[in-house]
């Protein structure tokens, strides 16, 4: 095979068993990889109503065609798993080193199963694959983790990682490789957690085929330049990072503040990129072959805050910021540090503070319940120790680490979780940008921006410009957004790459790197049919039409102040229609006739 | 008339400042507003200009919050006490 490696490596933890299997050139033609290969393999192979936390419940670890190859920014992969936080099928990408490591050591996927008695580490060096201990290294954060597995394995191993966060099965522990890129979202770490998985670490020497490399290399030269020549893809992201988005989204007043009830931060730029960028970035990061770099190292030298990593990204300048009411850089860059190190998904532990901000404010929650900890808006202090208190398992950290929605549930106030299907949105308030309030509404796996990114063209204008303000034609972008970005998720390649490159450029190069034949309608069915895909296992875990829907909060609470003042979701304007375009019936089921349209 | 203008990013390196008081005449339009500010920030105007005299692909120009595209664009009146935030091309996610 070409792109791919054509080899599947399934490893049952509990019975200590390594096998390899062959990759069937049709499944990988219809579904690419990534997000769309592991999906449909836990549809096949995992019951969608099993506890995720439970053996039963496999974790799959999944490059695409392009990860590795020189097309630009292809250096993603994604744990496939079903969520502890959401419920849901979960799905989350990251970048860095190790998917092209897993396709170098001659695999396009690994599918881990059942649960290890004791916890261990995979080392892969190519066909070699060996189940080790790992008793020491239970409890070490992720710096230590992996510093520690490069010296036992190979200095130049990729390491893939859960830190202690998702031992302790924090619903939202991610799984973190080269230190600073994470597959963030949905708990997939407590699930790696769960089966006492502590690290994959990879090293590959091989290559990725390729059947003309000189075609393949005009196609990577045609598409690189293409996001050259992007403000965006060329230098924007490389200068500022993400973290510039947090003053235009300030500036049209949807930057959530203070758990979603305000969208107007007054001194939201003491966070944002500008500010980054004068002071603790010490220089971008990019991961493999990727142009943008959008990544920042950064460093904050102030005693109180010390610290080196990775990061602020806007979500997380955002969630321990504003969203907080805290607008103090470098303490929000020192609870990032802790998240990284402890392996937490930064959004939603901000969002959750938020939320505990907002419960306590309301009288809900009280001191006696945080060990006295002041959890009131603006409290620096506060904020970095609850992020403390939740990484070390300590006191009310313990209900910190259940997410924002079961927090306000257990004093039966869900109505302040800022969430949809338990997971809570990022940082584009939906009562002042219609369309990602239906993306939020709509994806597969609860509060989610990267799914369908109406930002670009509500916002940021790219590639088109449509007024935030309107409901009109936002269903159908929605869809478009999260067909194209389903594709993208199981290529390999990094979403940031369509700040330049559309379904088209993804057709070449898959077709280049492949050999298959790939249209640009054919790469939008790819990701039609993944979206059905997850649609269909979140269906049978129980989830319904019903769960399509916002907060209260954003429905019925105008924005009380800012540039967007008075603006409520118009959710119900959109549903319909999104649901018809998509050939879901009114209650939002997948018709008979679309799935078979799509060969689901 | 006074406004208050905001500036970000790259265009921010150029004015030098986050913010400043603009005095402009009562119903001054952007297109008015640009010609004052390209005049007293020269490398503003290749920055957000073609040679056309177009906005560039992706620029960004709020009037109150509001694209100025989904406005009147340059003919966008101005009124005392808005803002206008001028943002270059950027991205994030
Ligand atoms: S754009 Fe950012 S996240 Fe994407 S591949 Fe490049 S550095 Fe990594």
């Amino acid at each position: 095979m070409y792109g791919w490696k054509g080899t599947i490596l399934r490893i049952n933890l509990e019975k200590g068993t390594v096998v390899t299997e062959e990759l069937p050139a049709d499944l990988a033609k219809k579904y690419l990889g990534g997000r769309g290969l592991g999906t449909y393999y836990m549809g096949v192979e995992v019951d969608p109503r099993i506890d995720p936390l439970s053996p039963e419940n496999k974790l799959i670890f999944a490059a695409g065609p392009l990860s590795g190859t020189n097309a630009p920014s292809a250096g993603h992969y994604d744990v496939v798993t079903k969520g502890p936080l959401t419920g849901t099928i979960a799905a989350s990408s990251s970048g860095g080193m190790f998917g092209p490591m897993l396709k170098y050591a001659g695999y396009d996927m690994i599918i881990f199963e059942g649960m290890a008695s004791r916890p261990v580490y995979v080392w892969i060096m190519d066909d070699k694959v060996e189940l080790r201990d790992a008793g020491a290294l239970w409890g070490k954060t992720v710096p230590e983790t992996t510093e520690a597995l490069r010296e036992e394995t190979d200095e130049e191993a990729s390491v893939a990682c859960i830190g202690p966060a998702g031992e302790r099965l924090v619903l939202f522990a991610n799984v973190m490789n080269e230190c600073g890129r994470a597959a963030g979202r949905s708990g997939v770490g407590a699930v790696m957690g769960s089966k006492n998985l502590k690290a994959v670490v990879v090293r590959g020497t091989g290559a990725v085929q390729i059947p003309d490399p000189k075609a393949f290399r005009d196609t990577v030269i045609k598409t690189s330049a293409k996001i050259r020549e992007n403000p965006v893809g060329g230098s924007g992201l490389r200068l500022y990072g993400t973290d510039v988005l947090v003053n235009i989204l300030n500036e049209v007043g949807a930057l959530p503040t203070r758990n979603f009830r305000e969208s107007y931060f007054p001194t939201a730029d003491k966070v944002g990129g500008e500010t980054l960028a004068k002071t603790l970035l010490t220089r971008p990061r990019g991961c493999y072959s990727c142009i943008i770099s959008c990544g920042r190292a950064s460093r904050v030298k102030n005693p109180a805050y010390e610290g080196m990593g990775e990061g602020p990204e806007y979500e997380t300048a955002w969630s321990l910021g504003p969203d907080c009411g805290i607008d103090d850089l470098e303490a929000v860059t020192k609870a990032n540090f802790i998240c990284n190190d402890y392996g937490m998904d930064t959004i939603t532990m901000g969002s959750t503070i938020a939320c505990a901000m907002d419960l306590y404010e309301s009288g809900i929650i009280k001191a006696a319940d945080t060990e006295g900890l002041q959890l009131t808006f603006g409290n620096v202090a506060a904020m970095v120790e609850a992020v403390r208190k939740t990484a070390l398992g300590e006191g009310f950290g313990k209900k910190l680490a259940l997410g924002s929605y079961r927090l306000a549930e257990s004093y039966g106030h869900p109505e302040y979780s800022m969430t949809v299907k338990k997971q809570e949105m990022p940082a584009y308030d939906p009562r002042a940008i219609q369309g990602i309030g239906l993306n939020y509404a709509t994806s597969s796996r609860g509060g989610c921006h990267v799914r369908g990114y109406t930002i670009s063209p509500e916002i940021l204008g790219q590639p088109l410009s449509m007024d935030r303000t309107v409901t009109e034609g936002k269903a159908n972008i929605t869809m478009i957004f999260q067909n194209l970005t389903s594709a993208i998720d199981a290529s390999g390649m990094c979403l940031f790459a369509t700040f330049g490159l559309g379904a088209e450029d993804l057709a070449l190069l898959l077709s280049a790197a492949t050999g298959e034949s790939y249209s640009a309608d054919a790469v939008m069915e790819i990701g039609d049919r993944i979206y059905n895909m997850e649609r269909l296992f979140n269906f049978k875990a129980g989830l319904s039409g019903a769960d399509d829907r916002l907060p209260e909060r954003l429905i019925k609470n105008p924005i009380p102040a800012g540039p967007s003042k008075g603006m409520v979701s118009r959710l119900a304007e959109m549903l319909p229609e999104y649901y018809k375009l998509r050939g879901w019936d009114d209650a939002g089921t997948p018709t008979p006739e679309k799935l078979k349209s799509l060969g689901l | 008339m006074r406004i208050i203008l905001r500036t970000f990013a790259d265009y921010r390196e150029i004015t030098g400042t986050k913010e400043m008081l603009i005095d402009l005449k009562e119903g001054q339009t952007m297109g008015g507003l640009f010609t004052v500010l390209t005049c007293k920030y020269p490398p503003l105007r290749r920055q957000m200009f073609q040679d056309s005299g177009d906005l560039r692909q992706f620029v960004i120009v709020l009037v109150n919050g509001r694209n100025i595209e989904f406005l009147h664009g340059m003919d966008t009146r101005l009124e005392e006490g808005d803002v206008v935030a001028l943002f270059p091309p950027v991205a994030g996610g």
